[in-house]
Parts: structure tokens; sequence; C-alpha cells
């Protein structure tokens, strides 16, 4: 349940460290939704802090319900950092993913991932 | 249609589809919760081990033994004869246990008897043995000889 103002911790080699979201498409991101954030915390990488960039949320600490009934939640709020295109700005994934990507069209985050729930 | 239950990591319980929440933690574990309850204790570090109500708790405290002891007294089935072992071959084996109990009680009594009338016969050979010996006045070398001769009798008829 991603809202305008959530610190987000980006889960991929991008460069960017922590993440504010400042749009979401609707009221509430959760797993899945692209949202825009302005990068607060950033090491050397392909972004650096103050830009404004666009991510997947991929682990939520709200829990996700799924069409067998099945809810699945996470310990943190997650994202990785994508194009406008949808595909992963860095080179791995380093955090957990969730199937619910595979509707959203973003199989390149998913095979970067290590492990997926 | 088979139903796959899941068990809670905290409380042991069964859980069906539809319920439970799945939680993973930073560090990869998945922690399955039937409920609220559940979830909420581990969240407060509590030990499901003290808790009189876990699965974990009643394995600890040997609840509901009597079920399991009752499967392993059923496991105790009495082995056929199929081997010889060393001093009886296996048709020795079979022909003792197809023996009847009155016919083992009485070839039983028949060689007691047949020991008490060789004992008694051992004695009357002492008896007539030390009456000799008197008659011939040997002394003390015949007095070792009827003891020798009765203990070898008495020994003779053993099994």
């Amino acid at each position: 349940m991603i809202i305008d103002g959530t610190r987000l911790v980006v889960t991929d080699n991008s460069g960017a460290k922590e993440v504010e979201c400042i749009k979401t498409r609707g009221r509430f991101a959760s797993i899945g939704d692209v949202i825009t954030c302005s990068v607060k915390k950033a090491i050397k990488g392909k972004v650096s802090q103050g830009q404004v960039v666009k991510a997947v949320v991929v682990e939520t600490k709200k829990e996700v319900q799924r069409k067998d009934g099945s809810v699945i939640k996470f310990d943190k709020n997650a994202c990785v950092l994508v194009n406008q295109k949808g595909l992963p700005i860095g080179t791995r994934v380093l955090g957990f993913v969730t199937h619910e990507l595979r509707a959203r069209q973003m199989m390149k985050v998913l095979s970067l991932a290590a492990r997926v729930f | 249609m088979v139903l796959k239950t899941q068990t809670c990591r905290f409380s042991g319980l069964r859980i069906y589809p539809g319920k439970g929440v799945l939680f993973i933690r930073v560090d990869g574990q998945q922690f399955l919760f039937l409920k609220q309850k559940c979830r909420s204790l581990f969240n407060q570090r509590k030990r499901p081990a003290k808790l009189a109500w876990t699965t974990l708790y009643r394995k600890q405290h040997r609840k509901d033994l009597e079920a399991q002891v009752a499967r392993k007294k059923r496991r105790n089935v009495n082995k056929a004869a199929t081997r010889s072992v060393a001093g009886a071959s296996l048709e020795v084996i079979q022909k003792k246990k197809s023996e009847k109990p009155e016919a083992r009680k009485a070839s039983r009594e028949a060689a007691l008897r047949e020991i008490k009338e060789r004992a008694k016969k051992a004695k009357a050979d002492k008896a007539v043995q030390k009456a000799q010996a008197k008659a011939s006045g040997a002394g003390k070398a015949v007095k070792n000889m009827p003891k020798g001769a009765g203990k070898g009798g008495a020994k003779s008829t053993g099994r």
C-alpha cells in the first residue's frame, strides 16, 4: 500500500539505495505497480540523488491477496528502478519478487531475480 | 479430490486453502501463520513451546501418547520359525513347536521318572559297593571309589 511520500528500499544495482514515491497511479500502489519516485539516497551508479525515476514495487509490508486465496507479505517496502518501457535500469535484482510481475509483463525483472515467491 | 493442507509454523495446526498468511522475512525465511493470533504472538517473540495449545507444547509434554503407544503394541507379531539355530535343526524346532502341551508334559514326566529311577539304581549300587569294600577291608582307597561311581552314575542320566 504505497502512497505519495512512502520511502522504499531499492533492491537492484542501479546505484540508488532509497527512494521516495511521489506519484502513484490511483490512490495506492501495490506489488507490480509502477510508481514515479525521487531518489533520496544513492551511491555511485547509473542514477544519482535527486533524480526522478520510475520504479516497480516488488515487496510490500501490506498483504497481497491472490486468486487462490493465499496471502503474502514481506518485511519491507521495496522497488526496482525501471525505464519508460518497463525494462530494469540495473543489471541485477537482489531482493525477492513475486509472480504478480508476470501479469504486468515485467519478465525481465522476474528473470533477474534470485528468488520468486 | 485431495486437499493439500499446510501446517502453521507457529502452532503446528493445519492450514486449509484460503486461510493463512505467508510472511517472508528479510533473510528469505518463510513463515506460514494460521491466524492473526499466531502471527501476533510470533511478532511478540513468544515461544510456541511455552503455550499449552500449540502442537510443540503437546509433543514436549507427551500429551496424546496413548494413540502412539497403542500403534506400537499392535506391531508385536510372533515370528514363524523359519531358520535353524545353533544347537537345534529346523526339524527339531518345528517338531517342538507343533508339540501339544499334554504330550510335552507327558514326555517331561517320563524323563523325570527315568532320572529318579537311575538315581535310585546308582544309590543301590553305591550301597552294594560300600558293603563289598567293608567286607574286603580296603580302607581309604575304596572310600574314594564309591563316591566317584555314584557321581558318575548320577551325571550320566543328564539331558
